[in-house]
């Protein structure tokens, strides 16, 4: 069922700082922050990312059976026309992958 | 709504794995109608029956959210830095957090210490994330929030965090707010306890100005005090007060040379070093105590000139109360750590400190908080040179300002811990001059919980 979270085991990144030999000279700061090409690597590590896993517990629970998955691609797809809005898809799935949208009125 | 059922679910509890799927798919939590009916038939049947953490709604948190004590979304965040949605995180964060980028340089990061990925690799430097978002975009307007103004003033007394994150969710919720400091300078410890190489000052002047942007008064040099005669808070003109004045004075260190020349208590040292003030260190920099202050006294130290800093601690490594990346960061840049070892006097010749002597210590049975109790070893007594000695073991609340105010026995002050009301009505109080020195985080926490307990007070 459900498919594992990539677990890729990283090793420990070298964090940059300021030389020690600059320190003593004042009070600048010591740590330096994260440029953005190191945050997303960083946070694309997180197991509770909000990204659909393939576990189908959508599919399975969807009352108007409309949620299936797409057998060549792999790809979950959800037909709107027979969805009724009833949010069960997206209360169950554990990775919060499913969010729910206003409809506009046409 | 059960009638027609022709089965009923059981639950084979030794099959259970608790996912919780159940629970959430259930439609009838889901019809408006239904939520709300605890006293209906199928509340009382189901009430009992499942534990506490199994009732709908309380789904469990992720580990880094319920390790924190504002209950920060964190892994809401990483997810939207991961897809490269920072103004999104941004807001996110600001959702719960008044003072995201402070917290991103100098928290204490319990969220790290529960995350999952610690069995993998290595915990999200979840941190420095937030800390990237909150530096990312800094010129960025918080969001106004439209709500209903309200007539009520209420009066916060310091703008450390725990004052701060008051202010901004009262002025949120529409209250008219005016906050005293009694320094020159807001922003409490953040601005006089920690040193500027460990939080910038325009990251906290940042903050404080978003928190002004919202309509929150802000009064410097402006003490306040309580008079013991129960009238101080109509005399004021407030409705209700938020006292969050902190711990601001060193604990004495019982020796005798206390008071020579060249002892400093700790959090004074560092006090005056961030407002400015000149501080003469010698060449020999000896620190006592093993938490936060200690250790920024002992980096502060080195960067004012002092050739050789050591830090003396009683009990081990392993108990010191600091950040463990801080002593790491304070041992690469050259201070020595002298542990299971405290002073016994300190040695003076004209009126100025020359050393101290020292005792060694041996760890016997943990106590009540589960530190292990340190035990002088007998005639284990040594001396050492130090021109400047700094006490750093410990923080006190003032008790010049609060008469009439109900105490526990250490000197902070006493709150009820359902609404954090003092013993005077209409009083709130959080931070750490009711839980003691403690972390940042767990001031805002106290903050957001004085605003929320106000904000019941007043709308009763």
């Amino acid at each position: 069922m459900a498919k594992e979270c990539k677990k890729e085991v990283m090793s420990r990144p070298k964090r940059k700082s300021l030389p020690i030999k600059e320190r003593r000279k004042g009070f600048s700061p010591v740590e330096f922050g994260l440029i953005r090409e190191e945050a997303i690597k960083e946070a694309e590590r997180c197991l509770g990312l909000r990204e659909c896993q393939y576990c189908e517990i959508c599919g399975l629970l969807c009352p108007d059976l409309c949620i299936t998955r797409d057998e060549k691609t792999g790809e979950v797809l959800i037909d709107l026309d027979y969805c009724k809005g009833c949010g069960i898809c997206a209360s169950v799935c554990p990775k919060g992958a499913i969010e729910m949208a206003l409809e506009e009125a046409k | 709504m059960v009638e027609g059922r022709t089965h009923r679910p059981l639950i084979q509890a030794s099959r259970c794995q608790g996912c919780d799927v159940c629970i959430r798919g259930c439609p009838v939590e889901l019809i408006p109608e239904y939520r709300k009916e605890e006293e209906s038939l199928r509340g009382t049947l189901y009430r009992g029956k499942m534990g506490k953490e199994m009732v709908q709604g309380k789904v469990p948190l992720p580990p880094c959210q319920e390790a924190c004590p504002i209950h920060q979304d964190a892994r809401g965040y990483v997810a939207l830095i991961a897809k490269g949605k920072f103004k999104e995180a941004l807001e996110l964060i600001r959702e719960v957090n008044p003072l995201p980028a402070v917290c991103g340089f100098i928290c204490h990061h319990p969220c790290e210490e529960a995350c999952l990925r610690e069995e993998v690799d290595h915990p999200i430097p979840i941190r420095l994330l937030k800390r990237f978002i909150a530096e990312h975009d800094r010129k960025r307007e918080r969001p106004k929030k439209g709500l209903r103004k309200r007539r009520e003033k209420i009066l916060v007394v310091g703008s450390g965090p725990a004052g701060l994150a008051c202010a901004n969710d009262l002025s949120l919720l529409g209250f008219k707010v005016t906050i005293f400091e009694s320094l020159p300078v807001l922003g409490g410890m953040l601005t006089v306890g920690i040193p500027e190489f460990r939080l910038p000052r325009e990251v906290i002047k940042m903050e404080i100005d978003g928190i002004r942007e919202l309509g929150v008064k802000m009064e410097t040099n402006h003490p306040f005090r309580f008079d013991g005669n129960g009238r101080t808070l109509k005399r004021s003109g407030f409705d209700a007060i938020f006292l969050s004045m902190g711990a601001h004075r060193s604990s004495k260190l019982d020796v005798p040379g206390e008071s020579l020349h060249g002892v400093f208590p700790g959090v004074e040292f560092l006090r005056d070093i961030n407002l400015g003030r000149k501080v003469e260190l010698g060449k020999k920099a000896a620190i006592l105590g093993g938490g936060n202050v200690a250790i920024d006294a002992a980096r502060s130290a080195l960067r004012l000139g002092s050739k050789q800093v050591d830090l003396y601690y009683r009990r081990s490594r392993k108990e010191m109360p600091a950040i463990p990346e801080d002593v790491q960061e304070a041992v690469r840049e050259g201070v020595h750590i002298h542990l299971l070892t405290a002073p016994v006097r300190m040695i003076g010749a004209g009126g100025k400190a020359i050393g101290m002597e020292c005792i060694r210590m041996r760890l016997g049975e943990p106590d009540e908080r589960g530190r292990k109790k340190p035990i002088p070893i007998q005639s284990s007594n040594f001396k050492v040179n130090a021109e400047t000695i700094i006490s750093a073991i410990g923080q006190r609340v003032d008790q010049r300002p609060l008469k009439g105010l109900e105490k526990n026995p250490d000197g902070t002050i006493h709150v009820d811990p359902e609404t954090s009301e003092t013993s005077m009505k209409g009083v709130f109080a959080g931070g750490d001059m009711v839980t003691g020195p403690g972390w940042a985080i767990d001031a805002i926490a106290a903050g957001k919980k004085g605003a929320e307990s106000i904000h019941q007070f007043l709308s009763r």
